[in-house]
């Protein structure tokens, strides 16, 4: 028998059991659906986070003050300590250190900030302008970057432009911060990108102006905060152990004393990422049950069936069908099943995946993802036909004829 | 009721004596052999019909040819050839529990010669149908053994057996007796 006649044999039988076949193919619509969704929104998330994260700059590393030795590569961020003592000493030596391209001594803090009669307190961060421009990741609205000579200039955030106060700061808008007069020269553009030590509401300065204007005393030649830029990006984490050994003799530290952390972001690029692909994968295997019950399903109508269609078999047979035939006919069916229910399922993950991108979580479908669904399940469904096809395929062709119902 | 199962069975597995299909012993064919034969060689009525309910008509008389992987013209041809043989020929496209019974045994006649077989094996054909409808298979098989088909046939009603060239009369799986 022709394997497209044995198809339009099967084809025949799942539209004659509309309903049964409905049911069977919802089991699978619900597990595809499920897969499709959840991994559509693995992936938006991955994609976000680096897109979030790709604006830090994967070749950006910093020194802080301070040591925490529960966390490992985290903790650098937030384990700013109150004793600020990143020296010059520091900055210089890091320079020398190969791979190296730009070092930027900062101070941050906060501070006043006075714009006609209205007052808030913003983050502050002192740079040193004369590196700053080729380590900003975070493009100008308005205005210009920084430049050595600069007096009294500041760049704003975006936010802190726009909507901090009831009247928007515009360029060359005198304001006060610490008490101190200062001129907008620059507008940064709203992103996710590092401009460079600070948050939304942030002001950009020279780090001299910086240490006049924040509330926390740093000395000269005293930094809060070192940020390099290095020349390859691969080569984040080996540099940043080198900057960790150049550094504690420099500090008159060892492992045990060390009381400054040096953080690849390439390296929390790497484990952020990691942890998002373990929640996915997490997410897909839950929603893999729902598609291994669809797979029960599945088996469980095609071994009803072969019980029912026992007659038919033996008439197959009687008429000169071969084992193989019959088998083919049954897993052809349920592989049917599979493909419809991969089909339809494809087509309700992605409307939930654009429901959730309505929503505001993103969430990626590729081609890849649906062809992958597809074959799964049309997988799943011919696998789940086996066993049936098989004891439908075993059949006597004079018992099954003989078979009462 | 099923004693025509018990001769298939004997025939096609040979049981008691070597039984010969063309010169060859059944005993050495292997099981899709068998089934070749079966399909191409020995047409089937059953008492019951035994249509393909999920195929037309039509689908139902091709089918044995496509398990046997005629040319598709011949597929076409003969299948509506048969029909119009059996009578059938405006019912091409009904679906079986569309039919009547004497309608529906018609097909699986129609059917069981889509292959051109050498033998019908007939299993109490007009067990399930009222007298006419019984009357007008017998017509059929008539017509068909009149063109030198081998018809054989098994049987309750005596007077569907008075038409048949050759009785043998069994009981409990014995023969009891002999006509003609």
């Amino acid at each position: 028998m022709k394997t497209l006649d044995i198809f339009t044999l099967s084809l025949s039988h799942v539209k004659k059991s509309k309903m049964r076949s409905w049911l069977t193919v919802i089991g699978i619509v619900i597990g595809v659906a499920a897969v499709v969704a959840i991994i559509s929104i693995g992936q938006g998330l991955q994609e976000s986070v680096q897109a979030n994260l790709g604006g830090l700059g994967a070749d950006l590393i910093i020194v802080t003050p301070g040591f925490s030795r529960a966390s490992n590569g985290f903790g650098g961020i937030g384990a700013a300590s109150g004793n600020i003592n990143l020296t010059d000493r520091d900055l210089n030596a890091i320079k020398q250190v190969p791979g190296v391209l730009y070092v930027n001594g900062m101070v941050s803090g906060s501070s006043d900030i006075r714009v006609g009669t209205e007052k808030t307190s913003v983050s502050i961060s002192g740079v040193d302008t004369a590196v700053w421009r080729s380590m900003v990741t975070t493009q100008l609205e308005a205005g210009r970057y920084l430049q050595p000579g600069d007096s009294n200039a500041v760049i704003i955030s975006n936010s802190l432009a726009h909507t901090t106060f009831l009247q928007p700061i515009t360029l060359n808008r005198p304001i006060t911060i610490g008490g101190k007069s200062f001129k907008v020269v620059g507008i940064l553009v709203s992103s996710g990108g590092f401009g460079g030590g600070g948050g939304d509401n942030t002001v950009y300065m020279s780090a001299d102006y910086a240490r006049q204007v924040i509330t926390t005393n740093v000395s000269r030649n005293q930094f809060t905060l070192i940020m390099l830029k290095i020349a390859d990006s691969a080569l984040a984490t080996s540099i940043a152990d080198a900057i960790t050994q150049k550094l504690m003799p420099e500090r008159h530290v060892n492992p045990r004393t060390q009381d400054f952390t040096v953080t690849a972001f390439a390296s929390i690029q790497q484990q952020i990422t990691s942890i998002v692909q373990s929640i996915s994968l997490f997410l897909a295997a839950i929603a893999a049950v729902s598609l291994l019950v669809g797979a029960v399903g599945i088996a469980n109508t095609m071994f009803m069936s072969v019980m029912e269609r026992t007659r038919q078999i033996g008439l197959l047979k009687a008429l000169g069908a071969t084992d193989n035939e019959v088998m083919k006919l049954f897993i052809m069916e349920s592989g049917l099943f599979g493909f419809f229910g991969g089909i339809i399922g494809i087509i309700f993950g992605i409307l939930i995946s654009v429901l959730i991108s309505a929503v505001g979580l993103s969430a990626v479908v590729t081609p890849q993802l649906l062809v992958f669904a597809l074959a799964f399940s049309v997988f799943v469904g011919v696998l789940s036909g086996v066993a049936p096809a098989r004891s439908a395929a075993k059949m006597n062709p004079v018992d099954a004829l003989r078979f009462e119902q | 009721m099923r004693q025509i199962n018990h001769v298939k069975h004997d025939r096609l597995y040979g049981h008691a004596h070597p039984r010969k299909l063309e010169d060859r012993d059944i005993s050495e064919f292997s099981s899709n052999d068998l089934a070749r034969i079966r399909g191409k060689k020995i047409g089937f009525v059953f008492q019951t019909f035994n249509l393909y309910p999920t195929l037309t008509t039509i689908a139902n008389i091709q089918l044995p040819m496509k398990i046997h992987e005629f040319p598709e013209s011949d597929i076409e041809e003969t299948s509506k050839q048969l029909l119009t043989i059996v009578g059938l020929a405006e019912r091409g496209s009904h679906f079986p529990s569309q039919l009547s019974g004497g309608q529906q045994q018609r097909v699986a006649i129609a059917r069981a010669l889509a292959t051109g077989p050498s033998i019908l094996l007939a299993d109490e054909p007009t067990g399930n149908l009222d007298t006419k409808a019984g009357s007008e298979i017998m017509d059929v098989f008539k017509r068909l053994n009149s063109e030198g088909l081998t018809i054989v046939m098994i049987t309750h009603d005596m007077k569907i057996a008075e038409s048949a060239g050759r009785v043998v009369k069994m009981l409990d799986g014995k023969i009891t007796g002999r006509t003609k």
